[in-house]
């Protein structure tokens, strides 16, 4: 009784499903079926104002909102995975997480892979162009040889295609509101189609675009899991938004971001120091989880360069094999494939989700691991052979020698390439933002995804990131001195 | 001269202990041999010193004594123990020889004491203080006290050499192998490391010693062997070799060297 207990708590969410089919018929009255359990559910990084970063680094939004609203009313708890739309999806399909909302569309294609609720929001498409390019381009009808930014496999995608051929304009899709919107502003495109909602947000917290021509319904948005999972989780939503949509409380969330009504602390975010100080908090919560996941992996990787660089100098040639086949692997590969691989491909290769800071740190170990050994191996070499020899004259074995005699010397020449490792694995764990872990350049794009001030934010970010990369440098110096004198 | 070394260059000397015995020494590296059979002894309390031209196989010879150098055939033995015997375990076997060479070798990220210090302390389980002290009295044999706890990139060649040497004896060996010691050293520093050998040669250690000085040879040798092509051409008291050598090839290499 007790294991069947913990099974059900622990189990999480695939348990959940049958568990809920079995009980169904005497508990479904009192209590929704699903009820106290944490569902994971996938969201956008970037699609203000249905999911961003406030200024203290806080998930929010009418996504959110209305998913956390929710959830309170039908007594679930809800664990965020913020992950860009269409790793959002693919969370979704490999078991990642329960469910995704994200200002989805709903269309027959994706009816095919998803189940959806009913709709909470119903959708226009919009175009947009720089100010002052109003007069110039009033819709498709004037953007012939012109070039017109998408979201890709986005709805809109889709309509443009549809008109592509009519009007005679390129197609330049994007995977994100902010790189499209950076895209007409710097006039690699000249207009761009998205989401209402989406851009009349950015025209209002000042991205310097207009829109254009006449909306264009699209159809309704809805809360989607994985074709036949988490039933009880989808007919939870539906019971709550019909709930909100009857107190108010969904009006309520749609005019906080879509009224005029910004968020209003006394700090005027239009300044450059307004700025600073608004997304300071949430850019150190970012530089706080780059330093830990880059100071774990560089121990890890440590050990595992250590006994590789020695297992390929062995003399043993299976393990000169082994050490070899690893470092080729994992230094003629590029990162994000294997962070891609541990968090998305490797949970449907071993049926159970990976934590992000496990597959973050995976990744970057095995690639630092690889490029350590070189340096490990490398600097053994260079060390005279001369000294293992007077060593061993002494009656010293291998082992001795190496750890008294060798291994000291060939620290203190690899120690410059370690430091100069560390920085790299620094900057590298930046790659991580790919797969939604919330590092320092990561928080730096939910910042700038919601207030479109993509060059200030990255100049802080940049500035960020060298003093930190300079203080651990002096750091990583002063040590070596003291170690290596 | 030493009155050992008279009664070495009688070449009988029965009562005296056998310590390193070789029978037809053969190395190859791939298809080049560099040692084509080399036989002889060496007794307690001599000094042997090898000469020849550059790539004759001497230093090759030497380093298969204490096999630093994997002999390709024959037999070394040292003291008790067979070096070639695959079963022997070779790092007992070197506690006994004790090894200088032309590049000194010693371990800069340490002090000249812990030099000293580290084969005692790892290898004989010796205790710091008693290591120190053995270091303290070697440094001071060799002339170098006041070195102690200096690093070895602050000496001189000489120095280097003459703590090489200290660290050798503190494992004190049966036998000291040279490999050309003085070859890496500027002219004026050859001196005081010659002395520190000369002196050991006094006290009765027994040594082989791989050289280029001539003179060095003639006067602290007790039997000169001379090599070229990887085969002892000549071997007997330096009188012999130096003032009477008998093979064609030794005389035309003396006079080029002399």
């Amino acid at each position: 009784m007790i294991v069947a207990l913990a099974a059900l708590v622990f189990g999480g969410a695939s348990l959940s499903g049958a568990t809920a089919l079995a009980t169904a018929p005497s508990a479904a009255a009192a209590t929704p079926a699903g009820s106290g359990q944490t569902y994971t559910i996938a969201t956008d990084t970037t699609f203000a104002p249905f999911e961003f970063r406030d200024s203290s680094g806080e998930l929010t939004g009418i996504d959110i909102d209305i998913m956390e609203s929710i959830a309170e009313d039908q007594g679930f708890e809800v664990e965020w995975q913020s992950l860009g739309f269409n790793a959002a999806l693919q969370a979704v399909q490999s078991g990642q997480a329960d469910g995704v909302i994200a200002g989805m569309g709903i269309t027959d294609e994706r009816r095919e892979i998803f189940d959806f609720s009913e709709p909470y929001f119903t959708g226009t498409l919009t175009l947009a162009v720089n100010e002052g390019d109003e007069g110039e381009i009033t819709g498709f009808e004037s953007l012939e040889g012109k070039t017109l930014a998408v979201k890709t496999g986005s709805l809109s995608e889709e309509e443009a295609k549809a008109n592509q051929e009519e009007f005679g304009f390129e197609l330049l899709p994007l995977d994100q509101t902010t790189t499209m919107v950076e895209s007409v502003k710097s006039g690699n495109a000249d207009a761009l189609m998205d989401d209402y909602p989406i851009i009349a947000y950015g025209v209002e917290q000042g991205s310097g675009l207009v829109t254009v021509g006449e909306q264009i319904p699209t159809g309704d948005y809805g809360f989607a899991v994985n074709k036949g999972d988490n039933a009880e989780l989808l007919a939870m939503f539906d019971a709550g938004l019909a709930e909100l949509q009857a107190s108010g409380e969904y009006d309520e969330i749609v005019n906080r971001y879509l009224g005029g009504e910004g968020e209003d602390d006394g700090v005027d975010r239009s300044t450059f120091w307004g700025l600073l100080v608004t997304s300071f908090p949430a850019l150190m919560s970012g530089l706080g989880n780059t330093l830990l996941v880059t100071a774990i992996s560089f121990a890890l990787a440590m050990v595992l360069g250590l006994l590789f660089g020695f297992m390929k100098i062995a003399r043993n040639p299976v393990l000169r094999g082994i050490a070899v086949t690893f470092i080729s692997i994992f230094r003629g590969t590029p990162i994000l494939v294997w962070a891609f691989f541990f968090y998305f491909g490797l949970p449907q290769l071993i049926g159970t989700n990976v934590n992000i800071w496990v597959a973050g740190v995976l990744t970057l170990t095995l690639n630092g691991a690889a490029y350590i050994a070189e340096i490990v191996r490398g600097a053994v070499q260079s060390v005279d052979p001369g000294q293992m020899e007077a060593s061993r004259s002494l009656g010293l074995g291998y082992g001795k020698s190496m750890q008294r005699v060798v291994l000291p010397q060939a620290f203190k020449m690899m120690t410059p390439s370690l430091i100069n490792q560390l920085v790299i694995m620094l900057k590298d764990s930046s790659l991580l933002l790919a797969i939604g872990f919330a590092e320092l350049l990561y928080q730096a794009q939910q910042i700038y995804a919601a207030n479109f001030r993509v060059t200030e934010v990255l100049l802080i970010v940049a500035v960020i990131y060298f003093v930190a990369i300079t203080l651990l440098t002096q750091l990583a110096n002063y040590v070596d001195r003291k170690v290596n004198k | 001269m030493s009155t050992q070394a008279v009664e070495s260059t009688g070449g009988t000397a029965p009562s005296r202990k056998v310590v390193v015995d070789v029978q037809d020494l053969t190395k190859s590296f791939g298809d080049h041999e560099v040692l084509k059979g080399i036989t002889g002894q060496i007794h307690e309390g001599e000094v042997l010193c090898v000469i020849g031209p550059s790539g004759s196989g001497k230093s090759t010879f030497l380093r298969c004594l204490n096999r630093l150098e994997e002999p390709t055939g024959g037999t070394v033995r040292v003291g008790d123990f067979d070096l070639t015997d695959p079963k022997v375990d070779i790092n007992k076997v070197r506690r006994h020889i004790g090894m200088v060479f032309q590049q000194f070798n010693l371990f800069p990220h340490m002090t000249v004491a812990e030099n000293i210090m580290l084969a005692p302390t790892e290898v004989k389980n010796v205790s710091k203080a008693e290591a120190r002290q053995t270091a303290e009295r070697l440094l001071d044999r060799v002339g170098l006290k006041d070195k102690a706890d200096a690093r070895p990139a602050s000496l001189s060649g000489g120095q280097k050499q003459r703590v090489a040497i200290a660290r050798a004896l503190a494992m004190s060996p049966q036998i000291m192998l040279f490999d050309e010691a003085t070859s890496a050293l500027d002219p004026e520093m050859v001196g005081e490391v010659l002395q520190v050998i000369r002196d050991l040669a006094v006290e009765g250690m027994t040594m082989v010693l791989v050289t280029h000085e001539m003179g060095f040879a003639r006067e602290v040798a007790d039997r000169v062997l001379f090599m070229d092509h990887g085969k002892i051409v000549e071997v007997g008291p330096p009188e012999q070799i130096f003032d009477n050598p008998q093979q064609p090839r030794l005389q035309e290499f003396l006079s080029k060297v002399l």
